[in-house]
C-alpha cells in the first residue's frame, strides 16, 4: 500500500534521490561546460581534476540543500505550504526539519493535518496518510495525537477530536513538544468559543503551556469579558485584535467584547444559576391533582432538546417531588385500577402501575444523566420514585465504567494491541466516563469504581510502558491514577503509582 | 370473469399442503387433479429429469425413495441441498417448495380460471427469519408476484373464529403438524381477534410419533429376531425409511381401528433370504409410545397459560389443528390435560389454508392483478379495509383531478338499497371521509356517487367497492424478538415479539474497535439475532452485517457512530442498513442469512459439555439439597437422550435431525445458564462474607480512621446487596472491601512475606516454572534477611508468571458494536 | 451503557391516533384505519399529530404500531397513564391559550442558546485560525 511514504525504506529512498539529483546536476554541468572540451583533448590528469571539482561542487550543493531543508523547511511548510493546503510537500519538509528531529513522523502527520484543515473539504486520502504516519511511529507523542485529532475534526467528529486534544496536552516525555500542544490548545479554545463556553476558554488560556497564537489570545481576552472574570481593558483588547491575523473576521468579536462591561473581580459562583427561560414559573397554572401535575412538568422537561438541556437542580427537584407525590398518594394506582376494571384486566393493574412507576424513574434517571444534575440531595428525603431514579443513575454510570474497564482488561490480558492513538482514545473514554460518574455520584461512587478502574488501567499502562514503549501515553495514566488514588484515599494505589512514576522517571 | 374478489391462502406444510380461495363470503378449498384437498409435500425427479409432485410423487416413496423427497420444509433456510441421484440433480429446499406451490397454483387455475399473483402463505409461528425468507423465495420461484407470510396459528384462529358464532373469551389453537408444534392463546372481543401469545416447539410433531413407533419396532425386531438396525448406520437408511412409512400408515390406521399390523415385506436381507416384518401394534401401545411427546406439548400449553395468568379450566375451548391432532390419543390427553372442550366441526387438515385465505382478504391482497376494466368517469383513489370487524368503518378517498368538473360532494349507497350515507364534502385537497354501515358477516357492496355544487351528478371511477364484515386481525405480528448483539453480550432490541409488520427502526451504535482502511484482518461484525433472551449468545444468529477494512472509504476510529437500521416487510424479510456518518458510507449486504450448519461432531461435543455441566450442577445442588434445581436438572438430563438419538440420526445423514439438535442445544444452554447463576449466588455470597470478615479484621487493626469509616459504610452496602440478591452490586462492594483489606494488610510488618509464601505455593501453575523456582529461591533469601523491599519486587515478578484469572468467553458472535 | 428511555409522549399511541384515552377499542381501530387510508392517499391533514412535546410526523408504521399496542389491554393501560396528560391540560384549562395544538406547552420555552449559561458562542472561531469548521 502506498499510504506509508514515511517509513524507514521511504526515507532511504528520498536520501538516494537527493544524492542522485546532485550527481546529475554535477554531470550535466560537466557535459555542457569544459568537461566536453577537455575530454576531447584527452588529458587524463586534467579530466580527473575537473571531475573532482564537479563532484565537490555537487556534494556541496547537496549538503547545502539538506542544511537548508533542515533549517528552513519547516518555516517554509508552516507559513507557505500549510496555508495553501499543500499537505504532502509540507509533510515532506516537516519530516526532515530540525525542529521535528525528536518526532519526525509526528511532525509530518501534523503538517499534513494542519494543511487538511485549510482545505475547503475533507480529503479521505489525506486522512489515510495521516493515519499511516501516526501508525508508523514507534512511540506516539503529542504531535501524533494532535494530528489524529485534527483529522477526526476534519471528518466532522468534533467530540472525538476534543477528547484526543485534551489528551495531547497531557502527554509527557521527550515527545511532549510545544508546537503540537500549542495547536491543540488553540483548537480547544476555538471549539469552546464557538460553543459559548467562555469560562472553559479562559481556563484553557490560563493553563500552563507554550505560548498561544495571537488569535487564541484575542479569544481568551474576549472570553474573559463574557465570563465576567478578570479581563483586559478596552485598549488591551484593541491591541490583541491588532496583533491577530484576519482583522475582518475578528472585528465582530472585538466589538462584542468591548460592548461587554469589564469585571475587575471574579464573580463568585452562584449556588444555582438564576432561572432563565423555561422555568416552572413559565409553565402557567399547573394542575393541582398529583398525576396531571407531574405529567405536565414531565412533558415540559422531556420536550427540551437534549443537546441544549439545561435543567437547573431546583427544577429537577420539583419534578422528582411531583412524582414522589404521585407514588405516595397512590394517584396512578387509583386511576389504573378504575380503568383496568373497565378493560377487564383488574388483576394486572398493580403490575402495570409498577411498570409505569419504573418508566417514570427511568425518565428521571435519563434527565439527570443528560443534564448532569444529581438527584441525590435535591429531594430530602427522597421518595420512592426519586430513590429508584437515583439507583438507576448509579447503576448506569457504574455499568458504563465497568464495561470499558473490563474491555481494557481483557485486551491487556490477551495482548490485543491497537494503534497508539486508539489506545489513547480507549483510555480517554474510560477516564471521561469515570469522571462523569464521579461528578454525578460523588466521592462514594468514585471509591466504589476506583478499585476496578485502577486495576484495569494500571495493567494497561504497564503493558503500554514495558512492552510497547508508549511512555508518552502511559505516564499520564499513572499520573491520573495517582491523583485519583489520593482523592479516594487508596493507600496501596498511592504507593504503587508513586513508584510507577518514580521508577519510571517521574 | 367474476367481479367478486378472490383471496388465495396456502398452507405449505411439512407433510401436506393445501390451498383455499375466499370470495368475501365463503371459503372454498382447492382440489388437485386427484380430487383431494391435500397435496402431499413430496417431489420426485426421475432419471430422465421428469418432475412429479404430490400424490403422483408419493407413489414412488417406497420403490424409489432416493429420488422421491419429502419433509424438505424442515431444511428451509439452511444451505443444505437435496439430491436426486438418478438424474444427478440437486435442488434447494426453496426450489422444491416452489414446485409444490406451482402445483397448487395450477390447481387454482384449473378450478377457478385465474392464475393467482398474490397470496398469503402460512409458516410455523416459530419460524426464524432465514426460514421465512426462504419461504418468500420459494413463492417467488413459483411465480407469485407478491406474498405475505402468516403464522399458522393465526391462520387457524382466523378460520376458527370466522366459522364460530360470536365466540367470546380466551381460547387455544393446538397445532400439531408433521414436524412442528405451535400453541396460541387467543382472545375474541368486540369482533376483534387478538393473539395474546404463543409458544411452541419448532421440532416436535407427528414425525416424532412415527419415530417412536420405529424405535419400538427396532427394539421388537432385535428382541424377537436378533436383527439389529440403527438410525445411525447409513447402510440401514433404506430399511429405516420403509419402516417409517409403515409406521406412519399404522398410526393413521389406529385412528380408526384398535389394532393394526406393521407390515414391511423384504425389510432386510437375512442369510436365509429376505425378511418380512409383521408386527402387531395396538392403540394402547401407540398411546404409550406417544405419551411422552404429547406430554411435552401439554407442558408447552400450560407454560403459555401460566405466562398469561390463566389456568387450564378458564379456556372456552381448544381448536385442534394438524394431521396428528386427529389421533384419538392426542385428543383424549389434550382434553383431559387442559380441562376443556375441543372444538369440533373444523377440518384440522385444511383450517390453516382457509385462515390464510381469509387473512388475504383482511390484508386486501386480491389474488388477481390483471387490470379490471375501469369504467369511464372522474377517477378517485379509495382507501378502505377490504375486511373489517367494525360495523361502521371509514372509507377515505381522494379525487385524482380537481377542477370545475370535479364533484364537491360524495356519498355511498349500499347495494341492497337499505342504507346511504349523507353527502360528504370534498375538501381542498380533493379528499373526503365517509362512515359506512355494514351488514354482519357478509360482503357489502357500495355504490359511490358524486355531485357538483350545481347539483349535477358526476360519474366516478371506480363506481363500486366491496367491504367484507367479519372477524379481523390487521397486521401479522412478529413471532420472535429481533435485535443486534452487542460486544458486551447484551442485545439491543429492535423489534419486540408481537410488533406489527412491516416495521423499521434505527439505533445509533458505537464501534468497539477501529476499522483500518484496506486491512484484511480488520472486520467489524454487526450480528443480528432473534430470540427472547437478554444475553446475545443465547439468541439465534440470523444474519451478520459486515464492515470490512477493504470496503471502508476511510479508517474508522473506535467509538465511531453507526446508524443501524433494521427493516422487516410484511413477509418477514429482513433488510439491514448501516450508515456511518463520519465517512458518509452505507453498508447494506447482510451476510449469512441462513440457519447455521449443524455438524454432528460439533453437536456431539456440545452434548458432552452439557452433560458435564449438568453433572457438576447436580453435584452442587445435591450438596445444597436444592430440590427445585435437582428436578430441573433431571428433566434436562432426560432430554439429552432425545438429543443423542437426533445426533445419531444426523450422523446417518438426517440433516433435519441435526437442525433439531442444534436448536435444542441452544435451549439447553439457556436453561443451564440460569441454573448456573442460581448456583453461583451462594458462592458469591460466601465469598462476600469471608472477605468481609477478613477485611474487617485487617482494617480494624491497621486501617487509617477514614478507611475504617469507609469500611463500615461499605459493609452496610454489602449487606444490602446480599439482602437484595444483587450479584453485580455485591461484586462491586466486594472489590472495594478487598481493596481496603489489602491496603490495611500491607501495613503489617510481614505482609510481603505472607504474600510471597502464597505466590510460592502456586509455583506449579506458573507459565515459566524454572524462572518461577529461581524467584522463589531468591525470595526465600530475601525473607531470611528480612528485606521487605526485595521481597515485594520478587513477589510481583512471581505474580506475572502465574496464570491470570481473567477469562473472557467470546460469546456475542464476535460483535464489534456496543 | 443502558439505552435512553423511549420517548413517552412522542410515540404514545393515543397521540399517534389523535384519540382520547377512554375511547372504546372499536373506535380506536376505526380511527387507525382511517388514518392509514389518509396517509396512503398522502393527505396533509393526517401528516402530523400533536403531542405534549410538540408535533410529530405521522407514518403508517407508527399508526400500525399504535393500533397493535392498544389491542393488548395491559399495554393500553400503561399508555393511558402516560396520556392522562391530555386530561391534565384540560383540567388546568391551559389549552385555550395554545391554539389548535392542544398539547403545546403553555409557554414553549424559547430555543435555548447553548449548553452553558454563559451566553452565545461565536460562529467563526475556527476561521480565526484559518481552519475549516468541523
Amino acid at each position: 500500500m502506498s499510504a506509508r511514504p514515511w517509513t524507514r525504506a521511504g526515507r532511504r529512498r528520498s536520501a538516494l534521490a537527493l544524492v542522485a539529483a546532485a550527481l546529475l546536476v554535477g554531470g550535466l554541468v560537466g557535459r555542457l561546460g569544459a568537461g566536453g572540451a577537455i575530454a576531447r583533448r584527452g588529458d587524463p590528469a586534467l579530466v580527473f581534476a575537473v571531475l573532482m571539482v564537479l563532484v565537490t561542487v555537487g556534494l556541496t550543493l547537496l549538503g547545502l540543500l539538506i542544511t537548508l531543508r533542515g533549517a528552513f523547511g519547516w518555516p517554509l511548510a508552516r507559513f507557505v505550504l500549510i496555508p495553501l493546503g499543500l499537505g504532502r510537500p509540507a509533510a515532506y519538509l516537516a519530516r526532515h526539519a530540525n525542529q521535528w528531529q525528536r518526532d519526525p513522523e509526528g511532525g509530518a502527520a501534523l503538517a499534513e493535518a494542519l494543511a487538511l484543515l485549510r482545505r475547503p473539504r475533507h480529503d479521505p486520502a489525506a486522512a489515510e496518510r495521516i493515519a499511516a504516519l501516526v501508525d508508523s511511529v514507534a512511540t506516539i507523542g503529542a504531535a501524533g495525537i494532535t494530528a489524529s485529532a485534527l483529522a477526526s475534526a476534519s471528518r466532522g467528529d468534533r467530540d472525538g477530536a476534543r477528547e484526543l486534544l485534551l489528551g495531547a496536552l497531557e502527554i509527557e516525555g521527550t515527545k511532549a513538544l510545544p508546537f503540537p500542544q500549542r495547536i491543540a490548545r488553540a483548537w480547544l479554545i476555538a471549539d469552546a468559543a464557538e460553543r459559548g463556553r467562555w469560562r472553559r476558554v479562559v481556563e484553557l488560556a490560563d493553563a500552563r503551556g507554550p505560548a498561544l497564537p495571537a488569535s487564541a489570545r484575542l479569544l481568551a481576552g474576549a472570553a474573559a469579558r463574557f465570563a465576567g472574570t478578570h479581563s483586559p481593558t478596552d485598549t488591551g483588547l484593541w491591541i490583541l485584535w491588532l496583533l491577530s491575523p484576519g482583522h475582518k473576521d475578528s472585528r465582530p468579536l472585538l466589538e462584542r467584547a468591548i460592548a461587554t462591561p469589564r469585571v475587575l473581580h471574579r464573580r463568585p459562583d452562584l449556588e444555582e444559576a438564576p432561572a432563565r427561560g423555561g422555568g416552572v414559573d413559565e409553565l402557567g397554572p399547573l394542575p393541582s391533582e398529583p398525576l396531571p401535575r407531574a405529567l405536565a412538568l414531565h412533558a415540559h422537561w422531556i420536550a427540551r432538546d437534549p443537546l441544549h438541556l439545561r435543567l437547573v437542580p431546583s427544577r429537577l427537584g420539583d419534578l422528582c417531588r411531583a412524582w414522589d407525590e404521585v407514588h405516595r398518594s397512590g394517584a396512578a394506582r387509583r386511576q389504573a385500577e378504575a380503568r383496568a376494571a373497565r378493560l377487564g384486566i383488574l388483576g394486572q393493574a398493580e403490575a402495570i402501575v409498577e411498570r409505569f412507576h419504573d418508566e417514570v424513574a427511568a425518565d428521571l434517571a435519563d434527565l439527570s444523566l443528560r443534564s448532569g444534575v444529581a438527584i441525590a440531595g435535591l429531594v430530602d428525603p427522597p421518595g420512592e420514585l426519586s430513590q429508584r431514579a437515583i439507583f438507576r443513575v448509579r447503576s448506569q454510570l457504574l455499568e458504563g465504567v465497568e464495561e470499558l474497564a473490563e474491555t481494557m482488561e481483557s485486551r491487556t490480558v490477551d495482548k490485543r494491541a491497537l494503534p497508539a492513538v486508539e489506545e489513547w482514545r480507549a483510555w480517554s473514554e474510560l477516564r471521561r466516563r469515570y469522571e462523569r460518574a464521579g461528578a454525578l455520584g460523588g466521592l462514594d461512587l468514585r471509591r466504589l469504581m476506583f478499585p476496578q478502574v485502577h486495576r484495569s488501567a494500571c495493567n494497561f499502562a504497564v503493558w503500554l510502558w514495558n512492552e510497547r514503549k508508549e511512555t508518552g501515553i502511559a505516564k499520564p495514566i499513572f499520573r491520573w491514577l495517582l491523583t485519583e488514588a489520593e482523592a479516594v484515599g487508596d493507600e496501596a494505589a498511592i504507593d504503587l503509582q508513586r513508584r510507577n512514576l518514580g521508577v519510571k522517571g517521574g | 370473469m367474476t367481479t367478486s374478489p378472490r383471496y388465495v391462502g396456502i398452507d405449505l406444510g411439512t407433510t401436506n399442503s393445501a390451498a383455499a380461495v375466499f370470495d368475501g363470503d365463503t371459503v372454498t378449498l382447492v382440489r388437485n387433479a386427484q380430487g383431494g384437498t391435500l397435496t402431499p409435500s413430496i417431489v420426485r425427479i426421475d432419471g430422465r429429469g421428469n418432475l412429479l409432485v404430490g400424490s403422483r410423487a408419493r407413489r414412488y416413496l417406497e420403490s424409489d425413495p432416493d429420488n422421491t423427497r419429502l419433509e424438505f420444509k424442515r431444511l428451509m433456510g439452511t444451505s443444505q441441498e437435496v439430491e436426486f441421484p438418478a438424474s444427478g440433480q440437486r435442488r434447494t429446499p426453496e426450489a422444491l417448495s416452489a414446485e409444490i406451490l406451482k402445483s397448487l397454483r395450477a390447481d387454482i387455475q384449473e378450478q377457478f380460471g385465474f392464475v393467482p399473483d398474490y397470496a398469503v402463505i402460512s409458516v410455523p409461528a416459530l419460524f426464524e427469519l432465514p426460514q421465512s425468507a426462504a419461504t418468500s423465495e420459494a413463492a417467488r420461484l413459483a411465480g407469485f408476484r407478491r406474498v405475505e407470510l402468516l403464522q399458522e396459528p393465526i391462520a387457524s384462529a382466523l378460520a376458527a373464529g370466522w366459522s364460530a358464532d360470536e365466540a367470546i373469551g380466551s381460547w387455544l389453537v393446538y397445532d400439531l403438524g408433521g414436524g412442528t408444534f405451535d400453541v396460541s392463546l387467543l382472545e375474541t372481543r368486540d369482533g376483534l381477534l387478538r393473539v395474546v401469545g404463543h409458544d411452541g416447539d419448532n421440532f416436535l410433531g407427528g414425525k416424532d410419533f412415527d419415530w417412536a413407533i420405529v424405535e419400538w419396532a427396532l427394539g421388537e425386531l432385535k428382541a424377537r429376531e436378533g436383527i439389529e438396525l440403527s438410525r445411525a448406520n447409513p447402510a440401514h437408511a433404506g430399511a429405516i425409511r420403509k419402516l417409517k412409512l409403515a409406521a406412519e400408515e399404522a398410526k393413521i390406521e389406529l385412528s380408526r381401528a384398535s389394532s393394526t399390523v406393521l407390515a414391511v415385506p423384504a425389510l432386510v436381507q437375512k442369510d436365509d433370504g429376505p425378511f418380512d416384518l409383521d408386527l402387531e401394534l395396538t392403540r394402547a401401545t401407540l398411546e404409550r409410545l406417544c405419551q411422552p411427546a404429547i406430554e411435552r406439548t401439554l407442558t408447552v400449553c400450560r407454560r403459555l397459560l401460566e405466562t398469561h395468568g390463566l389456568a387450564p379450566g378458564q379456556l372456552s375451548h381448544v381448536v385442534m389443528v394438524g394431521g396428528p391432532s386427529v389421533m384419538p390419543a392426542v385428543r383424549k390427553l389434550v382434553g383431559e390435560g387442559l380441562a376443556c372442550a375441543l372444538a369440533d366441526r373444523l377440518d384440522p387438515m385444511t383450517l390453516v389454508a382457509q385462515g390464510a385465505a381469509i387473512y388475504a382478504a383482511t390484508a386486501g391482497l386480491e389474488a388477481r392483478t390483471q387490470e379490471i376494466a375501469v369504467s369511464e368517469g372522474q377517477k378517485v383513489w379509495l382507501q378502505y379495509p377490504a375486511m373489517s370487524s367494525d360495523l361502521t368503518p371509514h372509507v377515505v378517498g381522494r379525487l385524482v383531478e380537481t377542477g370545475r368538473s370535479a364533484p364537491s360532494q360524495i356519498r355511498m349507497v349500499r347495494a341492497d338499497g337499505l342504507w346511504e350515507s349523507p353527502w360528504a364534502p370534498v375538501d381542498d385537497e380533493g379528499a373526503f371521509v365517509i362512515t359506512t354501515s355494514l351488514i354482519a358477516r357478509r360482503p357489502n357492496v357500495f355504490k359511490i356517487e358524486g355531485r357538483r355544487d350545481d347539483g349535477a351528478h358526476v360519474h366516478l371511477a371506480p363506481s363500486t367497492l366491496t367491504i367484507v364484515q367479519g372477524l379481523t386481525i390487521s397486521d401479522p405480528p412478529l413471532s420472535r424478538t429481533i435485535g443486534v448483539a452487542l460486544a458486551n453480550d447484551q442485545v439491543r432490541v429492535y423489534f419486540e415479539r408481537g410488533a406489527p409488520l412491516p416495521t423499521r427502526r434505527t439505533f445509533t451504535l458505537m464501534t468497539v474497535e477501529g476499522v483500518a482502511k484496506g486491512s484484511r484482518e480488520s472486520l467489524l461484525k454487526i450480528p443480528i439475532v432473534q430470540g427472547e433472551h437478554d444475553e446475545a449468545h443465547l439468541c439465534r444468529l440470523v444474519g451478520t452485517l459486515e464492515i470490512a477494512g477493504e470496503a471502508v472509504k476511510e479508517s474508522l476510529p473506535s467509538g465511531s457512530e453507526i446508524e443501524m437500521t433494521l427493516e422487516l416487510d410484511r413477509g418477514g424479510r429482513l433488510s439491514a442498513r448501516a450508515l456511518i456518518p463520519a465517512i458518509d458510507q452505507v453498508f447494506e449486504d447482510v451476510a449469512q442469512l441462513l440457519v447455521p450448519e449443524a455438524d454432528p461432531e460439533v453437536l456431539a461435543a456440545s452434548i458432552d459439555a452439557a452433560r458435564e455441566r449438568i453433572a457438576s450442577l447436580r453435584a452442587d445442588a445435591f450438596r445444597r439439597s436444592a430440590r427445585p434445581q435437582l428436578d430441573r436438572l433431571s428433566s434436562l438430563d432426560a432430554s439429552l437422550g432425545d438429543l443423542e438419538a437426533d445426533i445419531a440420526a444426523a450422523r446417518g445423514g438426517d440433516a433435519d435431525a441435526a437442525q433439531k439438535a442444534r436448536r435444542a442445544l441452544l435451549e439447553l444452554d439457556a436453561h443451564l445458564e440460569e441454573l448456573e447463576l442460581d448456583r453461583k449466588w451462594p458462592e458469591i455470597d460466601e465469598d462476600a462474607r469471608d472477605s468481609l470478615i477478613w477485611a474487617t479484621s485487617w482494617v480494624a487493626e491497621y486501617g487509617l480512621p477514614h478507611e475504617q469509616r469507609l469500611m463500615s459504610e461499605t459493609a452496610k452496602s454489602l449487606e444490602k446487596a446480599r439482602k437484595d440478591r444483587d450479584p453485580v452490586e455485591l461484586q462491586r462492594q466486594l472489590r472495594l472491601i478487598s481493596r481496603l483489606g489489602n491496603t490495611a494488610s500491607l501495613r503489617h510488618p510481614e505482609a510481603w512475606t505472607r504474600r510471597f509464601e502464597h505466590a510460592a505455593s502456586q509455583v506449579g501453575n506458573a507459565s515459566d516454572i524454572v524462572k518461577a523456582q529461581a524467584l522463589v529461591k531468591e525470595g526465600r533469601e530475601a525473607a531470611a534477611r528480612e528485606d521487605q523491599g526485595a521481597l515485594r519486587s520478587i513477589t510481583q515478578k512471581l505474580w506475572q508468571l502465574l496464570p491470570s484469572d481473567v477469562e473472557k468467553r467470546r460469546l456475542s458472535y464476535d460483535s464489534g458494536v456496543r | 451503557m443502558a439505552a435512553t428511555p423511549p420517548p413517552r409522549f412522542a410515540h404514545n399511541p393515543f397521540f399517534v391516533l389523535g384519540a382520547e384515552p377512554d375511547r372504546p377499542r372499536v373506535e380506536l381501530e376505526r380511527e387507525g384505519q382511517k388514518l392509514l387510508g389518509m396517509l396512503e392517499l398522502g393527505l396533509r391533514s393526517a401528516a402530523t399529530y400533536a403531542t405534549p412535546t410538540g408535533p410529530e410526523a405521522r407514518t403508517p408504521e407508527a399508526v400500525r404500531a399504535a393500533l397493535a399496542e392498544l389491542r393488548a389491554p395491559e399495554k393500553r393501560l400503561l399508555h393511558e397513564l402516560w396520556a392522562s396528560f391530555a386530561r391534565a391540560e384540560a383540567d388546568a384549562d391551559a389549552s385555550a391559550s395554545a391554539g389548535a395544538d392542544p398539547f403545546r406547552s403553555p409557554a414553549q420555552p424559547s430555543a435555548p442558546k447553548s449548553d452553558d449559561d454563559e451566553g452565545p458562542g461565536i460562529a467563526g472561531a475556527f476561521a480565526l485560525f484559518g481552519w475549516r469548521r468541523p
